[in-house]
């Protein structure tokens, strides 16, 4: 129960944490109440958590931040671009208070260090300087909303406790108190129950009452004293409409509500909750690695399925079959519907940014504009949470490297503000995330000196503007130094072509000099589960992913034709180029098949694997290799099949590249 | 060479009880609580271009675990038949992450407790296997027993 | 007099927010981490007001309600349940057990004393 919920609360935190940043952020678009209402509703529940479950020292800064933004709620304190600021980096704080895993000494170093001490005094400074801002903050809590003072009402009470309730521990008199505060109160007493004293039990409620309150507090505040006395025989109706009463108040109903037990669950009180809060009301939190136990659950019963299906083939019975059918569209069904619960909108990674680009076009003096487009659509959590920091990567190198400055703009011509759009969409199996802008574009003259220079390609070598852009993702392309020396990009960007790869997804740049440059990532939809084509070489068995397959071709006597040292087959007046994947794989394939001829599509390029016989596709759950075989070219991960034997999933884009290395190192050395 | 309190910490716990398997009939031990289960023989999948000390995976109960070969890694000459052999499951860390890993014994001997404070150094010279992986040896009915150091025997890269 | 509070509840964070927020308040505060536990500081402590969590180990909280309403130390004094919004069920059994009123989770200082004031005085 503790630890669940601590990490409850530190995981909500992070959520409202989150969407602070945001909500602070959309403060620079303009005040909305709702907004502003937003936040405050976060740093109340952040400070009343804190308190709860060991963040004493946030609950504390949070306190002050609370009660500043509480200014802004009250309309007495204008939003600014440095209050903006100060939320922000108040903000930031909380998020410190939150990674220091609770209170400890070292929350208590930070809440008294010098910088949080300041940024209190900030806080707390808004809050003084506010004209009688300890008058005007409301004493009450939000919902209790005074009425207008001109609306005295008189109502009619008639409470019967439960015959339990003194013995439950209510205590009538302290009822009878409470409502006294509330207004003038004329109290009877209805002794019909009680019996003679022989037969009368003292821990027995038997007593009535009979209220008549004169008070300027709502119908919700009298239902409030009796809030527990929800077995209670309870009647309130008001009994005199107030002398001055609004014209508009006609209309709510005078009469006594029926003598009914009074239903908590509907009392009138609040007004109705918010389409924000509906939504969270139907969804329910659950921690992400209870989802990946069900996706390993899941993934066995895949992998048992197979298994089942494989018996059955050896049986012939007809009515097993159709079990095993059945079984399958379960399976498939239960899948989907597991693959999509695990997926979030890509928005949760493009909030992100905002920040990002916000405090970089700050730093650098430029004048940066985010779109992001399709946030919505949505990806699985396991590439959403690995995707954020190769995306901030390219923003940062867009930014940095890509536009120009506001100046630099006007004399080329352009609008001062540059634009950076981030933009996600689905096709087929693939999210397609692209960085976008309208910067100065690479420098293509200048990668292709600093190539040669670092012996990637040869100085007479011919290469495309698309190939030597690619260079950029070369581990040994650049170093940020030079890389800001050449104008270029590359700061990292071999590590953010691994994280990607590793993904199983690619990269493309698109460079317009002068007019900016795009790079698209597509990735994987999904990690855990995917389509896979079943193909033998020798005695193993190997599964391509079918997002990377085009087709499936005799390899006979089409073969043969070979040019540069490669080897080419002729499809439909097409030649492809194809590989052989039991030299690849020096793996010896089976001398008498038939041979095939598995068209894949890499970076754009169609390529053809020749395995020995093409066995079938299915579902193959993904399961990761150790330590001791990852980085394996054209290897991504093992499957287990139906039989229980391990087949080995084919990384296409690692694959096709590891056999054009050898060429790269020839070229290489004739460079050197 | 390690001393035999820090070989017992090493190996367990503090109860001395080691699995005992053999190469070409010489006795190895590891200490038992590293093991997770013996399995019969099975073939692995071969993993294209691997280490030839990984050169493969099989299937554990739905989980791909990496074939060792520690023959290759003790400079023990490959085996004639495979087919008595047994498959030794242990779960040890490994760049400190637990993880299962499997390797091949000609045959599989039993627990056995062992007095580990009488174990030997193995004389720098005598030994045939590469001293990196060993821990030191022990004597049981007149035979050796050479205790193996799964930190460096299990360990991805080799022992210098 | 100085009225005691017994706070029952496996959740250290909860017990210690019970203490922290009711004695500066000028109230004794006294903890339990489950129902059995609660049972025996009722007997002894005699306290004025109880919050109790509901799911607990070793005794839950309805056992601890149902067992304490039995007791002359458990008899008459409020009982105060913590209940979360995602078992309303919870808060009926608690009733029909015998519980003076609850307390929804999470709450914030400025709940906890308003209910405690409410119930005590």
């Amino acid at each position: 129960m503790l630890q669940q919920a601590i990490e409850a609360f530190v995981q909500e935190a992070g959520e409202i944490l989150a969407g602070l940043e945001n909500s602070i952020l959309a403060l620079e678009d303009g005040t909305d109440p709702a907004l502003v209402d937003e936040i405050f509703r976060g740093l109340h529940t952040v400070k009343g958590s804190g308190g709860m479950f060991g963040y004493t020292c946030l609950s504390r800064f949070t306190h002050h931040f609370e009660s500043a933004f509480d200014l802004v709620r009250s309309g007495q304190l204008r939003v600014d671009p440095p209050l903006i600021d100060l939320c922000l980096a108040a903000r930031d704080v909380m998020c410190e208070f939150i990674a220091l895993g609770g209170d400890g000494p070292v929350s208590e170093d930070l809440l008294a260090s010098e910088r949080i001490a300041n940024m209190i005094a900030a806080l707390s400074a808004l809050t003084a300087a506010a004209p009688d801002a300890q008058a005007v903050k409301p004493l009450v809590e939000e919902e209790a909303l005074p009425e207008p003072e001109s609306t005295e009402r008189s109502y009619s009470i008639e409470f019967r406790p439960d015959a339990n309730a003194l013995r439950n521990g209510m205590r009538p008199d302290l009822l009878m108190a409470e409502l006294g505060e509330l207004g003038t109160t004329a109290i009877h007493y209805d002794t019909t129950a009680i019996p003679r004293l022989d037969e009368l039990d003292p821990t027995e409620a038997l007593l009535g009452w009979q209220v008549t309150l004169r008070t300027q507090s709502s119908r919700a505040a009298i239902e409030e004293v009796f809030i527990f006395a929800d077995d209670a025989d309870l009647v309130i109706a008001e009994t005199a409409p107030a002398p001055v009463a609004a014209e508009a108040e006609a209309a709510l109903p005078v009469a006594p509500v029926p003598a009914a037990r009074l239903a908590r669950a509907d009392a009138p009180a609040a007004p109705g909750p918010t389409p924000r809060k509906e939504a969270k009301s139907d969804s329910i939190r659950v921690t992400s690695s209870r989802l990946d136990d069900m996706m390993d659950s899941l993934g066995e019963l895949v992998i048992a399925q197979a298994r089942l299906d494989a018996v059955a083939q050896r049986f012939d019975d007809p009515a097993l079959e159709s079990v095993v059918e059945e079984m399958a569209r379960l399976v498939i069904g239960l899948r989907d519907a597991t693959l999509s619960i695990r997926m979030l909108p890509i928005e949760n990674v493009f909030a992100k940014f905002k920040r990002v680009v916000r405090d970089l076009a700050a730093e650098l003096g430029k004048e940066v504009h985010l779109v992001t487009e399709g946030g919505e659509t949505e990806v699985d959590k396991n590439v959403i949470d690995r995707i954020g920091d190769p995306l901030v990567h390219m923003i940062r190198n867009s930014i940095d490297h890509g536009l120009e400055t506001a100046d630099e703009r006007e004399a080329a011509g352009k609008p001062r503000t540059g634009t950076v759009r981030l933009s996600a969409r689905q096709e087929g199996g693939e999210i397609l995330v692209s960085i976008e802008d309208n910067g100065r574009g690479l420098n293509t003259e200048a990668i292709r000196n600093r190539a040669i220079e670092r012996g990637l390609i040869a100085a007479d070598a011919v290469h495309s503007e698309r190939e030597l852009h690619h260079l950029i993702f070369e581990p040994g392309f650049s170093t940020a130094a030079v890389v800001s020396a050449v104008s270029g990009r590359g700061v990292g960007m071999d590590a953010v072509k691994t994280t990607i790869d590793a993904l199983g997804g690619t990269i493309d740049v698109l460079s317009r000099n002068g007019r900016g440059s795009r790079i698209t990532l597509r990735l994987p939809v999904t990690m855990a589960i995917i389509d896979g084509l079943r193909v033998k070489l020798g005695p193993q068995v190997y599964v391509i992913p079918l997002s990377s397959v085009e087709e499936c071709v005799e390899l006979g006597d089409n073969a043969g034709a070979r040019r540069s040292g490669r080897s080419l087959l002729e499809i439909r007046n097409e030649m492809v180029p194809f590989l052989e994947l039991e030299k690849l794989f020096c793996q010896p394939g089976d001398p008498q098949a038939r041979r095939r001829v598995v068209v894949v599509r890499v970076d754009g390029t169609r390529v053809g694997l020749v395995v020995d016989d093409i066995l079938g596709q299915g579902q193959t759950v993904i399961k990761s290799l150790s330590s001791f075989h990852s980085g394996l070219p054209g290897l991504g991960g093992a499957t287990i099949l139906g039989d229980g034997r391990v087949a080995l999933i084919v990384d296409v884009a690692t694959l096709i590249r590891s056999a054009e290395v050898p060429r790269a190192e020839t070229v290489r050395r004739v460079a050197a | 060479m390690t001393q035999p309190a820090a070989l017992q910490s090493t190996l367990s716990d503090g109860d001395g009880s080691i699995l005992v398997f053999r190469f070409d009939g010489d006795a190895f031990a590891i200490g038992v609580n590293a093991v997770h289960e013996i399995l019969d023989a099975q073939v692995p999948t071969p993993v294209p271009n691997a280490d030839a000390f990984v050169p493969g995976v099989i299937n554990v109960r739905g989980v791909v675990v990496p074939v060792l070969d520690i023959r290759h890694r003790l400079d023990i000459g490959e085996a004639e038949d495979t087919s008595a052999c047994r498959m030794i499951v242990v779960e040890v860390p490994v760049e400190g992450i637990p993880q299962k890993l499997a390797f091949l014994a000609d045959t599989v001997e039993d627990v056995i407790d062992a007095d580990l404070c009488a174990a030997e150094k193995i004389p720098e010279l005598g030994a045939i296997w590469p001293q990196a992986y060993l821990l030191g040896a022990i004597r049981k009915n007149n035979e050796l027993i050479v205790l193996l150091d799964t930190s460096t025997l299990f360990s991805p890269k080799a022992a210098a | 007099m100085t009225k005691t509070i017994l706070s029952v509840d496996d959740s250290k964070p909860i017990r210690d927010m019970v203490t922290f927020t009711l004695e500066p308040e000028g109230f004794r505060v006294v903890c339990a981490e489950n129902g059995q536990d609660g049972l025996d500081k009722l007997r002894a402590e005699r306290p004025d007001l109880v919050f109790t969590d509901l799911n607990m180990p070793v005794m839950d909280g309805i056992t601890f309600i149902t067992k304490a309403r039995a007791e002359a130390a458990g008899s008459g004094i409020p009982i105060v349940m913590l209940t979360t919004e995602s078992a309303p069920e919870m808060k009926e059994k608690g009733k029909a057990a015998g519980a003076t009123g609850w307390l929804n989770k999470p709450f914030d200082a400025d709940k906890l004393i308003a209910v405690t004031r409410k119930l005590l005085g």
